[in-house]
């Protein structure tokens, strides 16, 4: 796709410590490599990012912070970022947008969707904050908009709903891994986006997911521990993973049955799989 | 007596909250009433503990040790917390009825944090507790829990409040002009407000208006919560615990939490490593024509590389811990059932110094 059509922002959530930015990071990989370039946008800390990326050159790293956010959205909104910058200033003002709740959500939101709207031509991953904020997250506009109903901020709610998070150019994926904990996160987090958002991810990313031994194996190691004790804690431990890779199955069944969501398996690694290494298992 | 707090921070899916509740575990076995409360949104504290939470503390029996747990719920927890800020009941019928409120009052992440030190207090002065251990959402989050009694406290500065009031008034006319505030900082926050109305609306600024001259009147009752909350964040009688896992995020968020502890002058009692694996998993080397060789080796490497893992982690706490911040260490466990993690966790944090004995 080039030209007139916008390519895809693609918002991916998850709880924490499911190797989000690094899925994040390998979707704008396999995005770069479709089309020449991707940009990856962090909220806050890019740190983590930076490292996922290592070895896509490609993928443009933007971290955004809720000050630069603060001052572009409301630079647009008075039509001069100058004025903008101005009032963010004044002590008053900065203190009470510090404190009021709800700001921060919208001029991120805002900037995300002002970025996409000046680059249609790259696909723009957001790599959002973890599982019950994220949800939070994205509800922000609706309840903006919901609250202000007229003025330049109601519309700007308004363009963030219509352009960004409700957008059908806009995917959601959500990362969760194997352990049955996560497993119902996940499911609980596909459960809020649909009754909060009406949304349903494109993608969920079932990350870390051990090799699962085959049946041939398994006999083969009850044989011969039968017969050497050393063997004992092998069995143990192949049942144990026998046992965790039945519960991802089953959920995946159940999130594929609640989301009707494309589900893909990054198998094999126990240890934190890279972003190409993910990227190769979503291809 | 109020009780002794423990606050648990870490980046996402360290560990933090089955280290908070094996933590409350192990202290509740030293004969102590203990509380952990989450501030997770996520239901794991629930999970860690194999039972459902509540708003309410219930107590919950881990092979005989009696522990508290309490898991609010941020809706009820800020209907709560405006009952106890505004006992009129006028004013509170007042507040619930007003638009912003109802429409940004729950699910924003700063009304959390916002409720959530509230309840702490409350807790913690309670004197039902001798110690309270609190697990907090995600990395940056932790911090807004402490940073929010001082934005609190500097919002409730008389200019500020007058200054949302006076959007209020802005938006039925123009703002009114004060004799004795004359020159350029009057001048700009007149304009400010200007601005601010054209942007929001009249009715939105109105009810802005309205709720921030509702909280004006509970001013007194909030500034004493923030200075309460304040010094007991302070304290130095308040441990704090920096969990991380061996994966280099984590460690980047461990170091980025103790960082930001020491900015701000509170000493971190413990960084916890955990799932740390020694890389000597119990399995024998094999001789390469055995039929099983190949399987083995590869549970032999992959333990190999999660040791060598840990090992690492383990270097660069060590080299970025301060004295006397204390390192420990917790294992990985080859385990699904979330009780029996929990009673290894806690036996290994019992023997660790900074854990309160039997008394």
């Amino acid at each position: 796709m080039t030209g007139h059509v916008r390519q895809r922002v693609v918002f991916v959530t998850g709880k924490g410590g499911v190797g989000k930015t690094t899925v994040a990071a390998a979707l704008a990989h396999r995005a770069a490599a479709r089309d020449g370039r991707a940009i990856l946008l962090e909220i806050e800390d890019g740190r983590a990012a930076e490292r996922a990326l290592t070895g896509s050159p490609r993928v443009e790293l933007v971290t955004l912070t809720f000050a630069d956010a603060l001052v572009g959205a409301i630079g647009r909104l008075l039509g001069s970022r100058l004025l903008g910058r101005a009032l963010v200033k004044q002590r008053s003002m900065a203190r009470l947008l510090d404190t009021v709740p709800a700001v921060r959500e919208l001029v991120v939101l805002d900037e995300v969707r002002t970025l996409a709207a000046n680059d249609p031509e790259a696909t723009v991953v957001v790599d959002l904050p973890a599982t019950g904020h994220a949800v939070d997250f994205l509800r922000v506009p609706l309840a903006g908009a919901r609250f202000l109903r007229v003025g330049p901020a109601a519309r700007m709610c308004e363009a963030i709903l219509d352009e960004l998070v409700l957008s059908p150019s806009t995917d959601i994926v959500v990362v969760g891994t194997a352990e049955p904990v996560v497993a119902r996160e996940t499911l609980e987090l596909c459960q809020r986006l649909l009754s909060g958002l009406g949304r349903s991810p494109a993608l969920i990313v079932q990350n870390r997911v051990p090799r699962v031994p085959t049946q041939a194996e398994l006999d083969a190691a009850h044989l011969h521990a039968a017969a050497d004790p050393a063997l004992l804690p092998l069995l143990e431990l192949l049942a144990e993973r026998k046992q965790l890779a039945l519960l991802a199955a089953r959920a995946r069944e159940e999130l594929q049955l609640a989301s009707g969501a494309t589900l893909r398996v990054v198998a094999d690694f126990i240890v934190d799989p890279s972003a190409a290494q993910i990227a190769e298992a979503l291809a | 007596m109020s009780a002794g707090l423990t606050v648990v921070i870490g980046g996402g899916g360290v560990g933090k909250t089955t280290t908070s509740a094996a933590l409350g575990l192990a202290l509740a076995r030293s004969g102590r009433r203990v509380l952990v409360v989450t501030v997770d949104p996520a239901r794991r504290l629930a999970d860690a503990l194999g039972v459902s939470l509540h708003e309410e503390a219930s107590t919950i029996d881990i092979d005989g040790a009696p522990l508290w747990a309490r898991m609010p719920d941020s809706s009820r927890s800020l209907d709560r917390f405006v009952d106890w800020l505004l006992p009129e009941p006028e004013a509170r019928a007042r507040l619930r009825s007003n638009a912003m409120y109802r429409e940004l009052g729950d699910a924003l992440a700063g009304v959390h944090e916002l409720v959530a030190v509230g309840q702490l207090e409350q807790d913690v002065a309670s004197g039902g507790f001798d110690e309270v251990v609190l697990d907090t959402a995600p990395s940056r989050h932790a911090l807004e829990l402490f940073d929010y009694p001082g934005k609190i406290g500097r919002m409730l500065e008389a200019r500020t409040m007058a200054f949302a009031a006076g959007l209020g008034r802005l938006a039925e006319s123009t703002l009114e002009t004060r004799p004795d505030e004359r020159g350029l900082f009057a001048w700009g926050k007149r304009r400010a407000g200007e601005l601010v109305s054209g942007l929001l609306g009249k009715e939105a600024v109105l009810a802005t208006g309205a709720l921030f001259l509702e909280l004006q009147g509970a001013r007194e009752r909030w500034l004493e919560l923030v200075q309460q909350s304040e010094a007991r964040l302070a304290s130095a009688s308040t441990r704090y615990v920096v969990v991380s896992a061996t994966s280099g995020a984590a460690l980047d968020d461990a170091s980025y939490l103790a960082r930001q502890l020491r900015e701000r002058k509170l000493a971190t009692t413990a960084l916890v490593l955990n799932r740390c694996r020694d890389g000597s998993r119990a399995l024998p080397v094999l001789d390469a024509a055995h039929p099983l060789a190949a399987m083995v080796g590869e549970l032999r490497d992959e333990d190999a590389r999660l040791g060598a893992q840990t090992a690492a982690a383990r270097r660069r706490l060590e080299r970025e811990r301060r004295s006397p911040t204390v390192l420990t260490c917790l294992p990985s466990l080859d385990a699904s059932d979330p009780r029996r993690i929990l009673l290894e966790l806690a036996s290994a944090l019992e023997r660790e110094a900074w854990v309160p004995r039997a008394r």
